[in-house]
């Protein structure tokens, strides 16, 4: 008999799901439901597009929509779904019951909402779809000056973009430096510095406290704990919070990061219902904490996940160790697990090194410095957080230091390990080795 | 909001501050502002109260909050030592008849 998949969302959850279920099981009927006009794009590409590094938005798109017909995937556009019976197996579209045998939950997050008066004023910036991005992106040419609402990574590639069109930006956040709740301000320092040369105005430390219009009902400014800022567009690049209505109404377990429950299988409460992406929560591999939010390379693969196991396959997967990293400013950035700031916060020991080092050879052109920072746990030494700033390979080695950190490997294993030297890819010195060398110096081991 | 949910994300928040807090004095910045109203009580009562407890306790109490770690999940089974030992082997495989001959 041929079992019927529903997949509620289109983003990278939905989508891996769509297509993994279809591949465990050519013969299943899957059908995907989004509430917007297009699926399988790169919401992360939007910024720099936006900065005009991407030419075009259509580079987003990884699929046409014929190429899902040809795959067997029906997908129904801007179709909301506005309830799930868990008991029937079915869920409510256009006020029809649609039945499902397996069902996967995708429907993603939402940006956190500022508590202040004015948030229904026009000229307010969510980026997130692409055809409101598509929109946005011709009134950024009439823009002149822009407020960025939080420093966390989406507001950071936004700042970057913005300043790269030439708009005069102010970053306002209530923590003290950059992406705080991720990393450390020695490491966000030279990102900041770099802002500052290109004309962004930083106000950390400031509490958003009303969002100002004219008698158009148009953003004009914002008032601040630090005074009023003017501004014809304000970007809301706060906290991603999961979307979790749908599936909480329908009696799906949530937990205390806000995300559905779901165990290795992405099997949530409910008998038949997988769930994979920003709306759930996963285990961290340090802390067994468990976390929502992650990267849309998490997304899609927990899509896999749920999508072959709906389909009637077997799939795990695995407690995260959160490998990141972006562009920001003149600079790279990213990281693995734990910060200093972050262990500090949950009260964890560590032991620390820093270093800096150089991407190439000191004397091959475009050589760019980077600044590495590892954590360990003070009795074994193994790794649990690590830190980067630099001008270049800064996502291979946060993937990297993932698996170090993954696999158990001890900041002793990291001082002495081997690396690639070739003049325009490696200095003969690695800087993990010189960071973890730095940790065991300090600690006398 | 699920009470669990308020109270981590109340506790997040306010952690996170105190952590800044230390961190900035380390690095010679501009600490978060000094906290008023509510935030008394979380910074001045909650935080110092956290870290005073021992590692483990604050393990046990985390564990018992509902979420996706208390289903199951399997960390990756981790093989050690080099994926071929070709040369250990025929050593070994060497040892006896050397010292029999010897």
């Amino acid at each position: 008999m041929v079992q019927r998949i529903i997949v509620v969302g289109g983003g990278a959850g939905g989508m891996g799901a769509a297509g993994a279920a279809k591949g465990t099981d050519p013969g299943a009927e899957v059908v995907v439901f989004t509430e917007y006009e297009d699926a399988a794009y790169s919401p992360c590409g939007i910024p720099y597009v936006h900065g005009k590094e991407i030419p075009d938005f259509e580079r987003l798109f990884m699929a046409t929509k014929q190429m899902y017909v040809d795959q067997g995937i029906d997908i129904r556009y801007e179709t909301a779904v506005t309830a799930i019976d868990v008991k029937a197996g079915t869920v409510t579209v256009d006020g029809r019951a649609e039945r499902y045998d397996r069902l996967v939950v995708a429907t993603g997050w939402d940006y956190a909402k500022p508590p202040v008066p004015g948030g229904d004023l026009s000229g307010i910036y969510e980026m997130k779809n692409i055809r409101r991005a598509m929109e946005w992106d011709k009134v950024f040419d009439t823009v002149r000056q822009a407020v960025v609402l939080e420093a966390g990574p989406l507001g950071l590639e936004i700042t970057t973009a913005l300043s790269h069109r030439g708009i005069e930006v102010h970053l306002v956040d209530p923590t003290p430096w950059a992406l705080s709740a991720a990393t450390d301000p020695d490491i966000a320092k030279p990102i900041e510095d770099s802002w500052v040369e290109m004309g962004v105005n930083l106000h950390f430390n400031t509490k958003l406290e009303s969002i100002l219009g004219d008698a158009d009902g148009a953003v004009r400014g914002v008032l601040t704990s630090d005074g009023k800022i003017d501004c014809d567009l304000l970007v809301n690049a706060t906290k991603k919070v999961p979307d979790t209505k749908l599936g909480a109404a329908a009696g799906l377990d949530v937990g205390s990061a806000g995300g559905f429950v779901v165990d290795e299988t992405m099997a949530t409460s409910a008998p038949r219902v997988w769930a994979a992406g920003d709306c759930i929560e996963v285990p961290h591999g340090v802390s067994n904490v468990p976390l929502q939010g992650l990267s849309g390379s998490h997304a899609y693969a927990q899509g896999k996940v749920a999508g072959v196991n709906a389909a009637g396959g077997k799939r795990a997967y695995q407690p995260v160790f959160v490998p990141w990293g972006l562009v920001a400013g003149r600079w790279m950035i990213g990281g693995v697990s734990f910060s200093e700031t972050l262990a500090t916060a949950l009260g964890i020991p560590f032991v620390m090194g820093v270093a800096q080092g150089i991407s190439r050879a000191r004397y091959y052109p475009d050589m760019k410095p980077i600044i590495v920072k590892l954590l360990g746990e003070p009795r074994t030494l193994k790794l649990i957080g690590a830190q980067m700033v630099g001008g270049e390979g800064i996502k291979e080695r946060a993937d990297f230091l993932a698996m170090a950190a993954r696999t158990g490997i001890t900041l002793r294993d990291l001082a002495t390990m081997e690396n690639v030297y070739s003049p325009p890819i490696g200095a003969l010195n690695e800087p993990i080795a010189l960071a973890a060398q730095n940790a065991l110096s300090r600690v006398g081991a | 909001m699920a009470f669990t949910r308020w109270v981590r994300a109340v506790s997040e928040k306010q952690l996170m501050t105190a952590a800044q807090t230390k961190v900035a004095k380390r690095y010679g910045l501009e600490p978060p502002p000094r906290p008023s109203g509510g935030d008394l009580f979380w910074q001045w009562v909650y935080a110092p109260v956290f870290y005073a407890l021992p590692v483990g306790l604050r393990d046990r109490v985390a564990a018992t909050m509902p979420g996706s770690h208390r289903r199951t999940w399997h960390p990756a089974a981790q093989a050690s030592g080099p994926a071929a030992s070709l040369v250990r082997e025929q050593s070994a495989a060497k040892r006896p008849a050397e010292t029999a001959s010897g």
